[in-house]
């Protein structure tokens, strides 16, 4: 307590200096890297498109009489089977995708960060068990462990959150752990103990600040190997169910209806802006934070 | 290094012995059963003694701890169980449609080796020309693409351009070599392109690495060919994280078996898989996943050891 009675002013101090350190890093980082900056605009236009894109375009579940159209003017994208606006329903599997790929990253990471700190903290046998498992799963390809998950928590929108979410899990379970054992090594943490902190308020106060970062640009990294993931699952029928719009779902309707190739065109563009927008960020936020991987 | 060996080795048994608690609980959390999946719609006609009698058949009556000792007991003799949906032993099936996904494994890297190699040498000598960017945009775009995607449309396309589609009934490779090939080729061409860019993503920061090492300026300096020194100085040197890709792209090709046989109806394990998955056919879920998962872990195993093997510096950690 008498810590934190005496370090308002340092702290302050040390904030300002740190953020106006870390805008002129990011203004150097965007002239650096041009490619950051076009996969920044990409995954904005992507972002919008799923928040907002309901109020540009017509309504996507609505069946009309002009079944199967070629692309127009008055349907960008042409129809579907049912008539339905594809281009809607396109902006439409953008916001099914992203609202899935972080509803996964908030649900991994949460857990992801108790079961690390907890793990990393406890050592000994629950280190031990946690961290085996953990291997064994990261043994996996992510898609079989997803199809694993699809089986257990059942189809839909909320089981595949929680089944991507698990993925997110296991690979960040691993990042989190580290970072918390090289946390646990500073002198503060040993003072912090020695005034007789109990370990939550350890984990919380002090080790739990130090997470953030890494976590968020490795998360950042996996988004584009999540879209794919829902793609593919939805693709095989095991995904988000129908009617509600998803790029691999649309793609497998498409297979079926191979005359219309624009059925099949469109949502794959989609999705490989999004992924490539996504991946090129992640590569440039740990180009820029990440000195150790640089170039890889 | 031995002792290294020994202790890898010896956490293989209790790593697989956890994967199939793991896999025991999953199923458990699966509100199905044998009885449910056999009746169907019947179910509302079975009188509540007739389902005792038949949860007593099929053993649902026993702890959770009987059941999976059970199974446990079954597959050290060999028996991975039987289908819900067929009632085939799933040990048969696996072993009936295991030559399909294994062609497909080895077309697949067979093509992907040399492609991911091929890309990223390339690229590391020619770094910062127009080739190099060529196939820096071609890697990062093929990262991108669905994998399922391009198997869609390179049965679309074809099809609406040309009246072309392989042939449909699957041959055996030893019936039929040529039309098997033919139903083979595209999706492991397309498989193997796709994972070949991450390698050559891999192997050309690796090249580049190796080529600012002294020993290369001293070989290239003595007058060695230019392809001598790159392929034996730098190549050979630069190869250590690149079979670690190239291990975890045989576990990824798998995943992407899965989903090329499901579009190219190729008979493999992959359809296996996901027909059961569908079907809600929990004992070929579980087995398939137990075995595939061993062979991945056996798969990390080979990779850790060839590498501490191969890069003499990093044995004994």
């Amino acid at each position: 307590m008498t810590q934190a009675a005496a370090s308002p002013e340092v702290e302050l101090e040390t904030t300002i200096v740190s953020r106006v350190g870390l805008w002129r890093r990011i203004a150097g980082a965007a002239r650096k890297h041009p490619v950051g900056v076009i996969a920044l605009i990409l995954v904005v236009i992507v972002l919008f498109l799923a928040a907002f894109g309901g109020a540009i375009s017509d309504d996507p579940n609505e069946i009309t009489l002009d079944i199967l159209q070629k692309p127009s003017d008055e349907h960008w994208f042409g129809t579907d089977g049912l008539g339905r606006d594809y281009f809607a329903r396109v902006i439409s599997g953008a916001r099914a995708s992203m609202s899935l790929a972080l509803s996964a990253m908030l649900i991994g990471g949460a857990a992801a960060l108790m079961i690390g700190m907890v793990s990393a903290y406890a050592r000994g046998f629950v280190d031990l068990l946690g961290q085996r498992l953990v291997d064994m799963l990261l043994a996996f390809p992510g898609l079989i462990l997803l199809l694993l998950m699809a089986q257990v928590v059942g189809r839909g929108w909320e089981a595949m959150a929680v089944g991507l979410g698990f993925l997110y899990a296991v690979d960040l379970t691993r990042i989190v752990r580290s970072n918390t054992l090289a946390t646990l090594a500073n002198p503060y943490v040993e003072s912090a103990r020695v005034v007789g902190a109990s370990p939550p308020r350890i984990l919380i106060r002090h080790v739990l600040p130090n997470m953030g970062p890494p976590a968020l640009i490795y998360m950042t990294a996996l988004i584009g190997g999540a879209i794919l993931a829902e793609g593919a699952l939805s693709f095989l029928g095991l995904g988000i169910a129908p009617p509600t719009p998803s790029w691999g779902r649309m793609l497998a309707d498409g297979r079926t209806l191979w005359r219309e190739w624009h059925l099949s065109v469109f949502p794959g563009v989609a999705m490989t802006v999004a992924v490539l927008g996504f991946n090129l960020l992640g590569d440039t936020l740990r180009d820029v934070f990440d000195p150790r991987l640089r170039g890889s | 290094m031995r002792q290294y060996v020994i202790r890898r080795v010896l956490l293989v048994p209790p790593t697989v012995l956890l994967l199939s608690i793991f896999l025991s609980g999953m199923m458990e959390l699966v509100p199905s059963s044998v009885i449910d999946e056999r009746l169907g719609t019947l179910q509302e006609a079975v009188t509540p003694d007739a389902r005792e009698a038949l949860e007593e058949h099929f053993g649902l009556n026993k702890p959770v701890h009987e059941r999976y000792l059970q199974w446990l007991g079954q597959i050290f003799k060999g028996d991975l169980g039987r289908s819900w949906l067929t009632n085939l032993p799933v040990t048969k099936e696996i072993e009936r449609r295991m030559p399909v996904t294994l062609e497909f494994l080895v077309l697949t890297m067979l093509l992907y080796i040399p492609t991911g190699i091929g890309i990223g040498v390339i690229s590391a000598i020619r770094r910062n020309r127009p080739e190099d960017y060529g196939l820096r945009f071609f890697t990062i775009f093929m990262l991108a693409v669905p994998n399922f995607w391009l198997f869609t449309l390179a049965i679309i396309l074809p099809l609406l351009w040309w009246g072309y589609s392989p042939a449909v009934p699957y041959s055996e490779l030893w019936d039929n070599p040529l039309r098997n090939l033919e139903q083979m080729i595209v999706p492991a061409a397309i498989t193997a392109i796709a994972s070949a860019a991450l390698l050559a993503r891999v192997t050309r920061s690796e090249m580049l690495e190796v080529l600012r090492q002294d020993y290369v300026v001293t070989a290239q300096a003595k007058g060695l060919q230019g392809r001598t020194v790159v392929l034996r100085h730098a190549l050979r040197n630069a190869m250590l994280p690149v079979i670690t890709v190239i291990g975890l792209t045989i576990a990824g090709a798998l995943a992407g078996s899965v989903i090329a046989e499901q579009i190219y109806n190729l008979p493999g394990v992959g359809v296996y898989l996901v027909r059961s998955l569908t079907n809600n056919d929990l004992p070929v879920v579980q087995s398939w996943m137990l075995l595939f998962g061993t062979a991945f872990i056996l798969l990390n195993l080979i990779i850790d050891l060839s590498y501490s093997w191969l890069d003499p510096r990093i044995r004994f950690t």
